[in-house]
């Protein structure tokens, strides 16, 4: 059998309805993406033709439809990645929060726990470093006794295997020194042999869940902290303008949300306000001015 | 499970070797295409293979395709690891069979991730 030939027509087709799953916009300089990630899925389909295997894809199982997500994500990420907007919640985002439920003027009062929203954590290394910040914030009592316990880290990814990877909390060399120093890696992670496991302080404060951000969000709750870094550079415009208004929706009063170092959001609503803190941007709702609806 | 990872460099070996014992697998190593098809045949249960392009004597995607052409041994899924970033070369391996391929450098848990896809977990 002769190898199936990726068109033009099926690479449009197949991005259309990859982007219509999951967001994620493949730009028409990458039909090589499609071509050599999926081709194991055409063959193994028992599809002779990239055309068959798209008539095939629409109306796929819920687990063809995950193979084919899992095939095109990419899984980039370090520990503390962007140092600024670790400095930041350190300093400022996160007592900030403890102060206002401390003050009560936070609308779930002084029993309120902390909520954070790791929306694309690939491997982990994103929600396990704010779990980290948060014992190290508690150690140096930046923020109240017993408090990084009381977190509620939700982290959640469209890819399977990233996040299967992220769950087991193991480590190879190379990944746990990207970005980690040698104090936190001891305190938080156990050798065995040459991997290096999250320590289960750390990896019980992290709930991982599977989630495509086109799916509801209000399912998630609501959150004070949102970190969506380096998520939206795979979206097309249209799909940010449209999570950016949703992601309004599950943010607390003050809530901050944080996007990569090279993304803005100004570009696609006005309903966020940029603020500065040394060289960290971040973001939260703009307030409304009398007579205005969102 | 065990995992055939061919590759002449002994630091890449190391490398992937690491990301294998992260999710509980077992690295049966080969530093040519000669060693790598007599550990096929010769050790039991080999589920995947790891597999760099270049490499002296038997190329990466000579031995690909020897092992696609062997019915006992086609059904083991095959991973590329190469340094060759170059399309033609990617559509090359994919169409001689292999499930995946990665440049180097790749991240390490890229790597883990399509081993994960491949053939789970032992852990």
């Amino acid at each position: 059998m002769s190898e199936p030939v990726l068109s033009t027509r099926d690479f449009d087709h197949l991005r259309e309805l990859i982007e219509g799953w999951c967001g994620i916009a493949v730009d028409s300089s990458k039909t090589y993406l499609i071509e050599t990630r999926l081709r194991h899925l055409v063959g193994e389909t028992g599809c002779s033709s990239y055309s068959e295997f798209y008539d095939k894809a629409l109306c796929a199982s819920d687990a063809l439809r995950d193979q084919i997500i899992d095939s095109i994500t990419t899984n980039e990420t370090s520990w503390f990645r962007d140092a600024p907007v670790y400095r930041a919640l350190r300093s400022t985002l996160i007592p900030d929060v403890y102060r206002r439920m401390e003050e009560g003027m936070n609308e779930r009062g002084a029993q309120g726990r902390l909520r954070i929203w790791s929306a694309a954590c690939s491997t982990g290394q994103e929600p396990y470093s704010i779990a980290i910040l948060l014992r190290e914030m508690e150690r140096s009592g930046e923020i109240p006794a017993g408090a990084a316990s009381q977190v509620e880290i939700l982290a959640t990814d469209v890819c399977r295997a990233a996040l299967a990877l992220a769950g087991l909390g193991r480590y190879d060399p190379i990944s746990i020194r990207r970005g980690l120093s040698s104090d936190l890696r001891d305190r938080y992670f156990e050798k065995q042999g040459r991997v290096s496991i999250v320590r289960p302080e750390i990896r019980e404060a992290v709930t991982f869940r599977r989630f495509n951000l086109l799916e509801p969000l209000g399912t998630l709750g609501t959150f004070d902290l949102v970190l969506m870094r380096n998520v939206m550079i795979y979206f097309s415009t249209g799909v940010k303008k449209h999570m950016l208004a949703r992601v309004l929706q599950i943010l607390r009063s003050e809530a901050t949300v944080v996007v990569g170092a090279t993304e803005s959001l100004e570009r696609y609503t006005r309903e966020y306000e940029a603020l500065r803190l040394d060289s960290c941007t971040y973001y939260r709702a703009r307030a409304k001015e009398e007579g205005e609806t969102r | 499970m065990r995992v055939l990872v061919v590759d002449d460099s002994s630091t890449m070996r190391r490398v992937v070797e690491q990301i294998l014992e992260v999710l509980g697998h077992e690295a049966v190593p080969a530093a040519d295409g000669a060693t790598a098809l007599e550990a096929l045949r010769s050790t039991d249960a080999i589920e995947l293979i790891l597999l760099d392009w270049n490499m002296p004597e038997m190329s990466g995607i000579q031995f690909l395709r020897t092992v696609k052409a062997d019915p006992d041994l086609q059904q083991i899924p095959v991973i590329m690891l190469t340094t060759e970033s170059e399309r033609r070369k990617m559509i090359d391996a994919i169409e001689a069979g292999a499930k995946h391929y990665l440049t180097k450098p790749f991240q390490p848990e890229t790597l883990a991730t399509k081993i994960l896809q491949c053939v789970g977990s032992s852990v």
